[in-house]
């Protein structure tokens, strides 16, 4: 393998792993501050892809203030979803996953029944390809390996230096004593709710130029997202970096290396790390719920 | 545990009420015709309503059908028969196929199925239809639906037949060109493909050195592009590609890893899809299929057909195109044989053959001695080649029935006529 | 009295439905019924634990593969197929099982819904096991004297067969000890954990014979259809499953999914409206359920029942 290569195959590792960190990021948000498991979670980043093909195609919107305008679009769903749904069955592991579920299922079909059939596809926003040593690296690549960089740093600085963020995390930690410390726990969950689903919704919106949209690309990615939480664990952030990253990588370098057995590949390391870690990497072993 | 069991009594009391009303509900929908002066005739078919090419195919369907019907039906034995389609969803899935096909022969009654698409449900549901002698004329990839084993079925898209003449005009177009990388997606229609255009273009002295496989529903083809291109061929074939969104995201992908050779597929591409996705750049040179409708000087049939769509729905859409043969192939086969009795048409094709019009021009039944089958039972047909040129599709040719025939007589052996 | 009147006559409907029923597609939509009953009826054995699943249709295709298999390939009869592939789904079960039943809660369902992929990946993936297209012209059940099960009657008959000795096996085991520490775990963990009940094998043992009972259906189903493909075993099913047992009440481990897979099988064939938006009503149903009815259909005379006692409350007080 040439180091031009190497690095092609990095870079797409990187750009891949990125987004699935950002998704599966939103997911451990919902599930640890709002405790709910949200099987839509994939939808939502179909939506936000939907979403951000409409502004700039259909309304021909500037591609960056369409994501920014997804994201919120997004975000006022799951707010919506909260309230109405998932707020009465909130903490109920069974009720949520079948409610999301049905969810998904009216959204899924919502989406074909209104966008149709057809594939839909972004111009790409940052054409050309950009020198690194010998490699000719697509520059969009990059530009989404940074967006992305910059989401999660955005987040971090979201849960870590702002009220909001404090209120979160105190919420997750013990949900009763924040309240009696006079924390809204329902504005909490509902913004929880809604940060997390518009995570999705941006990673929704920075791969529609990349890559194709379709009414059921959520549900491949909700599979891949599970993936990511099985490696990473379903507590942490840095679970779900680390998670991303290596599905990210092994699907990059294990087509090149293993062609159509990268799949097999993939699911070895998921079942190894089951039998081993069953939390995941960074994860406990919850004992039950 | 009282409470269980007038839960028990309560659940059974329901129940059963549901199941009468279900059955006095299921058996009333049954209702008698009344006698007409002008019979009907019903014929069914089973789409993959859940992808575009089965909605397409519906659409097409709802307005060929019924210009037929108005323009007289079908005439035979002097009785004259307006056609009633009946068509069911089947998922693209054997499961929901059979279980449509079933329906059609059981609850409807049907005698012919047409236009089915997919592979799976086509074949889960060839029990059925051989055993209660139902004939078909569907589409399909798969060679078991000509396998010399069925009497009733017949392959009427080109499916298994438009490879040979693919590959005469790419021997026109890249005459130099001596090997080539196949990327397919992993799957049985993606296989079965592959194995078959690997077998053509041995028999046209090109030699395939890998066949890539990749997951069905991929979206990312940065590292397949990359391994593809590290063999470095004169040729890239795309066998058994989905012709929209994603076979765009293959040619960018292929175009960013640096391929620049030439690049064949078998199918029509969606042009407005792929555009949407790759730049012109991208791709430029690749030969295609083109279908009788777009070609610069179209055959009545074409024109009639295209005319009548867009007069229903407004844009045009030629994804069902490759599909419908099915449904002009039993007009036709009725029309020949003057019975509806499917053991009657079907005996005649079979030994006789059939020779019918679609949009792309002329199309005929072949035998397949190569599958052991020495009855008519697939199809060939003329075909039309592009190259896409500026992002758009430029007609370099056409393939005539005859020529059609003799290549696939070529690469895969005996006499198809 | 009446009831046992009522169970007679059931079960007397049961027994001629074929002489009732005469076309073969309503035949075949009563035996998928039964086979999606067994299938609800392992979720909810699960269910009775504390676990949920979402990986049952995976079991479902170990055995019918498993049992096609051993016929087409192994030229064994039917009748010895189906119990070796119950015991070797019974096999993966508990390999499988014993990795991950360790983990309840989120991680188990993510785990589960991650098994059944895998299986469906390596159905497609492997040509020995039929790879995407799967495997057809599976052979029927041999011939037990004059009965050939050709027909759907036939194969009615042994469908509930299998269906009634499923219910008679789960209602001993729910009956007995077991039942009663399977409904302790669900209660409780811990206090379980205290009474002496090992969490893990009683846990395991659910997955186990839940997983089996799929299994047999399984092999049911593939020598009923005569095709199987991957694609009829994804996680999609498994969450229909998870819906029947719902819909019918989660509390009812053998009613429910009863009346919860009758309502899903036969209820679109009622409403032939837009097969388009079918999975929207399903969906949405399945919503407006866990937010009104979360104990699902049986639900309703419990809540029906309060209102009489209400009643009679309020009236005894007045005369007070």
């Amino acid at each position: 393998m040439t180091s031009a290569l190497f690095t092609q195959l990095l870079v797409n590792g990187l750009a891949t792993g990125m987004v699935y960190v950002l998704i599966a990021s939103g997911l451990i948000l919902v599930l640890g501050v709002a405790r709910i498991f949200n099987f839509a979670h994939g939808e939502f980043y179909m939506l936000g892809a939907y979403a951000t093909f409409a502004l700039c195609q259909v309304l021909q919107v500037n591609f960056f203030i369409s994501i920014i305008l997804s994201m919120f679009v997004v975000a006022l769903l799951a707010a919506i979803c909260y309230r109405l749904i998932f707020h009465h069955i909130r903490g109920n592991l069974l009720l949520c996953a079948a409610a999301s579920m049905g969810l998904s299922m009216m959204f899924e079909r919502g989406a074909l029944v209104s966008f149709g059939t057809q594939e839909r596809g972004l111009p790409s926003v940052f054409t050309g390809v950009m020198a690194i040593g010998d490699a000719a690296l697509p520059v969009e690549k990059i530009a989404v390996i940074l967006l992305c960089v910059a989401i999660m740093l955005g987040l971090y600085y979201l849960l870590m230096r702002t009220k909001l963020g404090k209120a979160m995390r105190a919420v997750k930690l013990d949900t009763e004593v924040a309240a009696l410390q006079g924390i809204n726990t329902t504005m909490v969950y509902a913004l929880a709710m809604a940060v997390g689903c518009s995570l999705a919704g941006l990673a929704g919106g920075i791969i529609a130029p990349l890559f194709s949209i379709t009414p059921n690309m959520g549900h491949a990615m909700l599979l891949k997202c599970f993936m990511v939480l099985i490696v990473g664990g379903l507590e942490s952030m840095l679970g779900g970096v680390v998670g991303g990253l290596v599905i990210g990588m092994t699907l990059s370098f294990g087509y090149y290396i293993l062609g159509g057995l990268s799949e097999i590949l993939l699911f070895s390391i998921i079942g190894m790390i089951l039998v081993f870690k069953p939390g995941g990497l960074f994860g406990e072993v919850v004992e039950d719920v | 545990m009282m409470q269980k069991r007038s839960v028990t009594f309560l659940g059974m009391m329901s129940f059963l009420l549901l199941l009468v009303s279900g059955i006095l509900f299921v058996s009333s929908r049954s209702i008698a015709q009344p006698p007409k002066e002008v019979k009907t005739l019903k014929v069914g078919s089973t789409l993959p309503l859940n992808l575009g090419m089965g909605v397409e195919t519906k659409k097409m369907l709802e307005v060929i059908v019924p210009k037929f019907n108005e323009a007289g039906g079908l005439t035979v034995q002097g009785q004259r028969y307006t056609i009633d389609l009946i068509l069911y969803d089947d998922k693209y899935s054997a499961e929901a196929g059979r279980a449509a096909v079933e329906r059609l022969i059981y609850q409807d009654k049907v005698k012919f199925i047409i236009c089915q698409i997919g592979s799976a449900p086509i074949v889960a549901g060839l029990a059925t239809t051989e055993s209660e002698k139902v004939m078909s004329f569907v589409g399909g990839a798969s060679p078991k639906i000509v396998s010399p084993k069925n009497r009733y079925i017949f392959g009427t898209s080109t499916t298994r037949t438009s490879i040979p003449p693919l590959w005469t005009m790419a021997k026109r177009v890249f005459p130099s060109a001596k090997t080539v990388v196949f990327l397919s997606p992993d799957d049985e229609t993606g296989r079965a493909r592959a194995n078959e255009e690997t077998q053509v273009a041995e028999a046209f002295g090109v030699k395939v050195l890998q066949v890539l496989h990749y997951p069905r529903d991929t979206v990312d083809f940065s590292s397949i592009a990359a391994k593809a291109k590290s063999f470095n061929s004169d040729l890239i074939d795309y066998p058994g590609a989905v012709a929209g969104t994603q076979f765009g995201l293959q040619l960018k992908a292929m175009y960013a890893a640096g391929f620049r050779g030439g690049q064949i597929s078998a199918i029509t591409p969606q042009m407005d899809e792929i555009t949407a996705v790759a730049s012109h750049e991208a791709l430029e040179g690749l030969l295609c299929t083109m279908q009788g409708t777009e070609v610069p000087n179209p055959y009545p049939l074409a024109h009639e057909v295209k005319q009548d769509y867009m007069k229903k729905y407004g844009k045009w859409s030629e994804a069902s195109l490759t599909w419908i043969h099915g449904w002009f192939a039993f007009v036709q086969a009725i029309k020949k044989a003057d019975s509806l009795d499917p053991e009657v048409v079907a005996n005649l094709i079979a030994t006789k053959g059939l020779e019918w019009g679609i949009p792309n021009g002329k199309a005929m039944l072949v035998k397949r001695p190569d599958l052991g089958n020495n009855r008519y039972c697939d199809t060939c047909a003329e075909m039309a080649y592009s190259q896409i040129k500026n992002g758009k599709l430029a007609f370099i040719g056409r393939i005539p029935l005859d020529e059609a025939v003799s290549a696939c007589e070529k690469v895969f052996g005996g006499k198809w006529r | 009295m009446k009831e046992v009147t009522v169970f007679i006559l059931f079960g007397i409907l049961i027994l001629l439905l074929p002489l009732i029923l005469k076309s073969p597609y309503q035949m075949h939509l009563i035996i998928m019924l039964c086979i999606n009953i067994i299938l609800a009826m392992s979720f909810a054995m699960l269910f009775s634990t504390g676990l949920i699943t979402i990986g049952a249709a995976a079991f479902w295709a170990v055995g019918a593969y498993a049992s096609t298999l051993f016929v087409m390939n192994l030229n064994i009869s039917f009748w010895l197929a189906l119990p070796l592939a119950s015991v070797t789904t019974g096999v993966i079960a508990l390999v499988f099982g014993s990795i991950i039943v360790r983990t309840p809660g989120v991680a188990f369902v993510v785990q589960t819904m991650v098994i059944n992929m895998i299986v469906v990946q390596a159905l497609g993936q492997i040509d020995f096991l039929g790879g995407w297209g799967g495997i057809l012209g599976i052979p029927r059940p041999n011939p037990i004297g004059p009965i050939k099960f050709v027909s759907k009657t036939h194969s009615y008959y042994l469908i509930l067969f299998l269906l009634l000795l499923t219910i008679v096996l789960f209602y001993a085991l729910y009956s007995s000890r077991i039942g009663r520490a399977w409904r302790s775990i669900r209660l409780n963990p811990r206090l379980a954990q205290t009474l002496g009940i090992n969490l893990f094998r009683y846990r395991l043992l659910a997955f186990i014979i839940a997983s089996v009972s799929a299994g047999w259906a399984g092999s049911f189903y593939a020598h009923y259809f005569g095709t199987i493909e991957p694609g009829t075993f994804s996680v999609f099913k498994s969450i229909y499953i998870q819906i029947y047992s719902i819909l019918g009440g989660l509390n009812f481990y053998i009613m429910g999914p009863i009346v919860g897979a009758f309502i899903m099988t036969l209820m679109p064939e009622f409403l032939r409206v837009g097969k388009e938006i079918e999975p929207i009503l399903t969906g949405g149903i399945l919503v407006l359920l866990v937010i009104f009815l979360p104990g699902g259909i049986l639900s309703i005379p419990e809540r029906i029942s309060f209102f009489p006692k209400m009643l009679q409350d309020a009236s005894s007080s007045s005369r007070g």
